[in-house]
């Protein structure tokens, strides 16, 4: 083992999208999970405050808010727990980060989205789910409503070549 | 634990695709520091700040002339 120091690289999974505004609107859809029931889940919540709990899709997905910065700027932990972890647990797999950035451009705006890092055997998986989320987005920004998750879900596992009956682990 | 009272210590900073690597090595070099006097401070030691250039000219020799 060497005392120094290494540069590595991690996979990130990066996502730039163009939604109709105003900011407001699209800052509400990412940050307040009752407006997104199809992709988190109904036991979701982000606490709207610097240092603020996170819990999505039932205890799933556990963190803190990192950077609250209205409307502008979201960051958040995201440490993967199972169904039957304790509070306590500490989770198998490394914390990263999903970074929300809203520009407002004319009427529109642009999401640009990041979360790294990201293991490289669920880089398929985490861009299929991160997809599918901001799909979801895309159709209520849009219309105001969405279809249910698993339409985009499938064609989105068929895009990224993810087996829905065999996700990694 | 690693036996006796000692530990294995493993830190990982991780930063955006989007940062320059010259910055990044800055905080390397500025790491590499860190451990090397963190086993001296936590026996109780004050240990003053080192200059981390040297650490700093073989980080960017190391990373940036292989980054071509």
């Amino acid at each position: 083992m060497s005392d120094r120091g290494e540069m590595t690289k991690v996979p990130c999974v990066t996502f730039t999208r163009t939604l109709p505004g105003p900011i407001e609107k699209v800052w509400a859809h990412i940050t307040d999970t009752r407006l997104l029931p199809a992709w988190f889940g109904p036991d979701s919540a982000i606490e709207p405050r610097q240092g603020g709990r996170v819990s999505l899709m039932g205890g799933h997905i556990r963190g803190m808010v990192t950077q609250w910065q209205p409307p502008r700027k979201l960051v958040y932990t995201w440490n993967v727990f199972g169904p039957d972890d304790a509070a306590d647990t500490v989770s198998a797999y490394p914390e990263s980060y999903p970074t929300f950035e809203l520009e407002a451009r004319g009427g529109d705006v642009v999401l640009t989205f990041t979360h790294f890092p990201v293991l490289e055997r669920f880089v398929p998986q985490n861009a299929m789910g991160w997809h599918t989320m901001l799909d979801i987005i895309e159709a209520v920004v849009r219309t105001g409503k969405s279809e249910e998750r698993r339409v985009y879900s499938q064609r989105n596992a068929a895009l990224y070549g993810v087996d829905l009956n065999n996700l990694a682990r | 634990m690693i036996g006796g009272n000692g530990c294995r210590l493993v830190l990982t900073h991780t930063y955006p695709e989007s940062m320059a690597r010259k910055d990044i090595i800055v905080f390397l070099a500025g790491w590499h520091a860190f451990m090397d006097i963190i086993g001296r401070g936590a026996a109780g030691e004050f240990v003053p700040y080192q200059d981390e250039s040297a650490l700093r000219a073989a980080y960017l020799a190391k990373y940036l002339e292989t980054a071509s």
